[in-house]
């Protein structure tokens, strides 16, 4: 994780523009596309003259981790009264010297919401403003990636915004009358399931469509359960299920710990009379890390040939080769 | 057309080379709005501007803008031109108004075009 904080003082013109700096050395770093660098400067710069130009002082805070950026600039100023109308283009209050710098187009805010994949403002009138924003390093893969669960049935929106206001991470948003969920920030919460006052969200797999279940095994990951919250029990949540007609409910968690055992007592059994070949890109899979952290370790291992990455494939073979023939 | 050659046949004179003078360019921005700047930026720009700030600069370094071209004759300050050529920013000065200055690279551009195959 790359933080970086910077405070920016007001009417500092000399100096705007270095918090922004930092954070496209943090980008840079990374290795992040010049189009998703060129996006963040234009939102991060944008929201940093906004404190030089409008606020006493203020700070830019910025976060990149898991394939994102986050920024936060808060501000001590006057405020916004009318935040709908300083988000429509060409409204602006700066004064004339910002505009014979250039500045005061009215265009800052639109800007950061343009060149953002999320964008949130709040203000009080006489003690300041925070204005967040999210830029997404890959939005590609993060689109392809996870589709969220949620049904949606248009024609039963009626547009009261409880999900929008609902939604923790912003994924939520009704446009032309019908909600719509980003996927990219859904993390399958139901929060708006629950809010929605006219069933327009649903699961995507509701009861209505489980097939005849009286013979079946339902299998449950355990992550799944976090999203009825830490006041309802797992134990409840499963007997729950099991009403619904299942022959029994499990976890995975189950075959999950007869897997790493299974492994383990394989290859203890099996290893005196057959070769024993442990790819790590599987064993890390259940969980189980067969690398050696010192050569005491890999001593303590009794192995015939060890490999550490990156292994020429060639040579690979001919080892397994001469291994299996043995 | 690189950005040394736009410098030399428009008549104006290189106040920091930068480590740009072999970028061709492809796009000219003649404004004075910063947000509208921003939103045009590119890597292969030459920014025609009345304004000989080091803000400019700023912009310039913050979205890869490899030249700008101040016009009048105007002389930057000395806290401008060490800003340029820190960074690396081809810095000229055109002896016309931001108008002409835009006409004639605008006429370079289309010759050229004209004149490939």
């Amino acid at each position: 994780m790359n933080a970086v904080s910077f405070s920016i003082q007001g009417g500092d013109y000399e100096h705007g523009g270095a918090a922004s700096r930092s954070v496209k050395e943090q980008l840079k770093k990374v290795g992040a596309d010049p189009a998703v660098v060129r996006r963040a400067m234009v939102a991060a710069y944008e929201a940093e003259m906004n404190v030089v130009i409008h606020a006493q002082r203020g700070a830019l805070r910025a976060t990149l981790q898991s394939g994102q950026l986050d920024v936060e600039v808060v501000d001590e100023g006057p405020g916004i009264p009318d935040i709908e109308q300083v988000t429509r283009p060409g409204f602006s209050t700066a004064s004339a010297m910002a505009r014979e710098l250039g500045f005061g187009a009215g265009l800052g805010l639109p800007n950061i919401k343009k060149n953002s994949d999320r964008f949130a403002i709040e203000s009080a009138v006489g003690r300041g403003t925070r204005v967040s924003f999210t830029i997404l390093l890959k939005p590609q893969s993060l689109y392809g990636a996870g589709r969220h669960s949620l049904r949606i049935v248009p024609a039963r929106c009626k547009q009261s915004l409880r999900c929008v206001r609902a939604c923790p991470t912003q994924a939520v948003r009704v446009f032309r009358g019908r909600p719509e969920v980003l996927d990219y920030l859904c993390i399958d919460c139901t929060a708006c399931i629950g809010a929605c006052p006219t069933g327009a969200l649903a699961m995507a797999g509701t009861t209505d469509s489980l097939p005849p279940a009286e013979d079946a095994v339902l299998v449950v990951t355990a992550e799944s359960l976090v999203q009825f919250g830490a006041g309802v029990h797992p134990e409840r949540v499963l007997s729950e299920l099991a009403a619904l007609g299942f022959r029994d409910v499990r976890l995975t968690t189950d075959w999950e710990a007869a897997l790493r055992a299974a492994v383990v007592e394989y290859a203890f059994a099996e290893a005196t009379s057959r070769p024993v070949i442990i790819a790590t890109a599987v064993t890390s899979q259940v969980g189980l890390d067969f690398r050696p952290r010192t050569p005491a370790d890999l001593a303590a291992m009794h192995v015939d040939a060890y490999f550490d990455k990156p292994i020429p494939p060639k040579q690979l073979l001919e080892k397994i080769g001469a291994l299996l023939a043995r | 057309m690189r950005l040394d050659e736009v410098a030399r046949r428009i008549g104006a004179q290189v106040l920091a080379p930068g480590k740009a003078v072999s970028i061709e360019l492809e796009q000219v921005y003649a404004g004075d709005r910063m947000s509208d700047l921003l939103n045009a930026a590119g890597d292969h720009m030459l920014l025609v501007s009345n304004l000989a700030s080091t803000h400019l600069l700023r912009v310039a370094e913050l979205m890869d803008i490899p030249g700008i071209c101040l016009v009048h004759g105007q002389v930057p300050d000395a806290a401008m031109l060490r800003a340029a050529t820190e960074h690396g920013t081809l810095l000229m000065a055109s002896p016309f108004g931001l108008f002409e200055t835009c006409g004639r690279i605008y006429q370079l551009l289309a010759a050229e075009i004209r004149s490939t195959p």
